[in-house]
């Protein structure tokens, strides 16, 4: 906006930013089309902010080719508008849809994570009975100490120690997950303070070659608009600084597998150490009772 | 190997019913959003009431846009509703739209007049396309309160105009901002300017592409149109302000009394509860009763039970009579039944019974000549003394069309 503002996009263009900001839009919506995390219906919306998208640099293009001549300044303006609406414009606006977007993938993330051995009331069921395997197992040991005096049963011993790595690594892991989703949303409303006040600076700049076009007379939308608008916007920092949190759905996806093949050979191996370390006892047992 | 026999079956009668479960939905795509996508979602709910088929819909003003990227990654949506024919046409001529002959079938085929018949196959021998509604667009609304007596005649117009004008009362409400198409109502302008001054045989060479623009007919619409807009007090605000001002708010303004007349499709009537409407007047005399008609085309994108069963259900009775049935819309089929006030009963009168239906001239032309058109539109209110170089550049553009992207489409009934 403040290239078309000051006249510097006659000899800049819409100036570099704005080339390098759509860049990373195309990349950044490439991205979010690989790691779809909600289905059908976020393909849609995908689909539909990448139409937005076409015709928003397509409105920006027009208002560049219209405001190089100063004869154009009247259809300038008018593309500017078109670009803002195409931008804003609620419900169906390019930030309305990313919202829509934006709600459909946490909504997938949630039903992951409130799904399946992952979710809030599921842990329990499978942390008290691992809890409740080695206590049996440190009882049985010290049973075993007291009633047969032996000092160390090492197949017990192990399968103690992998039961209860197995806990371990679980309990991490819904921790870690339950941490990364909430990170996602502080990085996303990290990027969204910054790109905010950004939109604002535009915004404000529009409104200001928009109320010297219109005296007031162009219709609700624009008054709504032009009404809505601060006297005065701080400039932002030039940096908006984007945090990398990556595909987590899929890295989600990826924790859901490990409780299958984590925990169905642990158990399977504890439950064959159980049997080798108390298989001597119970032998002795049944020999010494005849 | 014999357990893995009845294992293979289940497994092919899991998928095979998987399948099955993707056929009962379908996704529709369409430009209507607010108040038309709620009305349109009716038809869309009144279908899965009877079929069970589940309907994910899209409404988008960037649906040229959002369409050919989705068909450019071959991801497009089972069905869309196209607001051109030459939107239809072209994708037709993609190979992209399947051919739907077998759902209009019957009691179905008879009731759409040859116009529409002719409409729906797309420059093909079957059918493409099911209207969806149509809107008549050479209407004029005002408001009865303030002009107890339309004008009958252009002269009567424009001494109109210029009354108000004097009265210190701004005549025209005009809003030509409509992203990403702004400027589509200006073009309304000037094709209802040129069919009325010149008539139907030149409006029909200008929209196939065989008539210049920069001949004298066409050149002397663009006149005729400046000279009722763009002196000053003409227009509420002015032209500059009109540039910007969203179509749908100058609508609005109408309704508040800020102006006095709007040139609007019947599409506008749901904002128009007060307002009444005179046919757009004939400039030249013989060309009076001619009416300019655009329409919503849905077009099939997958050949699947679902889409087809969405496509017989539109163009059957049922699919037709919901949307009027709210007095907002209008159905090219015969037979259906009109609500609403007796506004909209005039209206549909006059698609039944006008001696000559038009289509919309820039919804007949290819995209790169409409879109060309619109910004035309835009740039002549901008600064009318630029009309013979945005005339040549129109023709430039012109030229540049290949024959099959022309569509050539006479008046009639």
């Amino acid at each position: 906006m403040s290239s078309f503002q000051t006249g510097q996009a006659r000899l800049t263009g819409p100036g570099e930013d704005y080339q390098s900001q759509l860049a990373q839009a195309g990349q950044r919506l490439a991205q979010i089309a690989e790691h779809n995390a909600a289905g059908e219906h976020a393909s849609r919306t995908l689909q539909v902010v990448e139409g937005l998208v076409v015709a928003y640099s397509g409105a920006i293009g027009r208002a560049d080719s219209f405001l190089r001549s100063d004869r154009g300044s009247a259809l300038g303006i008018a593309a500017l508008w078109d670009a803002h609406r195409l931008l804003s414009a609620p419900d169906s606006g390019i930030l309305a849809q990313l919202d829509v977007l934006a709600a459909q993938q946490r909504a997938s993330l949630d039903e992951q994570l409130g799904h399946g051995w992952m979710s809030g009331w599921v842990v329990p069921l499978w942390a008290l009975p691992a809890v409740a395997l080695l206590v049996l197992l440190v009882w049985t040991q010290v049973f075993l100490r007291a009633r047969f005096r032996r000092a160390l049963n090492a197949p017990l011993i192990a399968a103690t120690v992998l039961a209860g790595l197995v806990a371990a690594v679980l309990a991490v892991v819904v921790g870690h997950a339950h941490r990364e989703v909430a990170a996602v949303d502080e990085a996303v409303a990290a990027v969204s303070m910054p790109a905010d006040a950004f939109l604002l600076v535009g915004e404000r700049k529009l409104g200001d070659l928009l109320a010297g076009q219109c005296a007031g007379q162009c219709g609700d939308a624009v008054d709504a608009f032009v009404g809505s608008l601060p006297a005065t916007v701080a400039e932002p920092d030039r940096a908006i600084a984007v945090a990398e949190v990556g595909p987590v759905y899929e890295r989600l996806a990826g924790v859901a597998e490990l409780w299958v093949v984590l925990t169905v050979p642990a158990l399977l191996a504890v439950a064959v150490l159980v049997v080798v370390g108390l298989r001597p006892r119970l032998e002795e047992y049944r020999y010494s009772s005849r | 190997m014999r357990r893995l026999v009845p294992l293979l079956l289940t497994a092919l009668l899991l998928s095979s019913g998987a399948c099955g479960l993707r056929q009962e939905s379908l996704t529709v795509l369409a430009s209507w959003t607010g108040d038309e996508e709620v009305a349109f979602r009716a038809v869309l709910d009144a279908f899965t009431e009877e079929t069970g088929i589940e309907v994910t819909y899209t409404g988008t003003r960037a649906l040229t846009q959002v369409l050919q990227t989705d068909v450019q990654k071959g991801a497009p949506p089972d069905i869309a509703v196209l607001p051109s024919p030459a939107e239809v046409v072209r994708y037709v001529r993609a190979g992209a739209v399947k051919p739907m002959a077998d759902v209009v079938v019957g009691e179905a085929a008879d009731a759409y007049s040859a116009q529409w018949r002719g409409l729906r196959a797309a420059g093909t021998d079957t059918v493409h396309a099911i209207p969806v509604k149509v809107d008549l667009k050479s209407i004029i609304w005002y408001d009865p309160a303030v002009i107890p007596l339309p004008p009958g005649t252009w002269a009567e117009l424009t001494a109109l105009t210029e009354r108000l004008r004097a009265a210190g009362r701004a005549p025209w409400c005009v809003g030509l901002a409509a992203a990403p198409a702004s400027g589509w109502p200006g073009t309304d302008w000037v094709e209802d300017i040129l069919l009325h001054q010149a008539g139907p045989e030149v409006y029909r060479r200008w929209a196939a592409g065989t008539q210049a623009w920069t001949s004298a007919p066409v050149r002397q619409a663009w006149l005729t149109w400046g000279s009722l807009v763009l002196p000053p007090g003409s227009v509420r605000g002015d032209v500059r302000s009109a540039l910007v001002t969203d179509f749908a708010d100058a609508s609005k303004s109408l309704t508040a009394g800020r102006c006095a007349l709007e040139h609007q499709a019947s599409f506008a009537i749901g904002g128009h509860r007060d307002a009444d409407y005179f046919p757009f007047p004939s400039v030249e005399p013989g060309n009076a009763g001619l009416a300019e008609v655009s329409a919503d085309l849905a077009v099939a994108f997958t050949d699947t039970k679902a889409t087809r069963a969405f496509m017989a259900y539109l163009a059957s009775a049922d699919g037709q009579r919901i949307w009027p049935a709210r007095g907002t819309a209008f159905s090219p089929r015969r037979g259906v039944e009109q609500h609403g006030t007796a506004v909209s009963a005039r209206i549909a009168k006059t698609l039944a019974n006008s001696p000559g239906l038009c289509f919309d001239a820039s919804d007949l032309m290819p995209a790169r000549m409409s879109g060309a058109f619109q910004r035309a539109a835009l740039a002549y209110l901008a600064d009318p003394t630029q009309l013979d170089t945005l005339l040549t550049d129109l023709d430039r553009v012109r030229a540049g069309l290949a024959d099959d992207e022309r569509l050539d489409v006479a008046c009639g009934r």
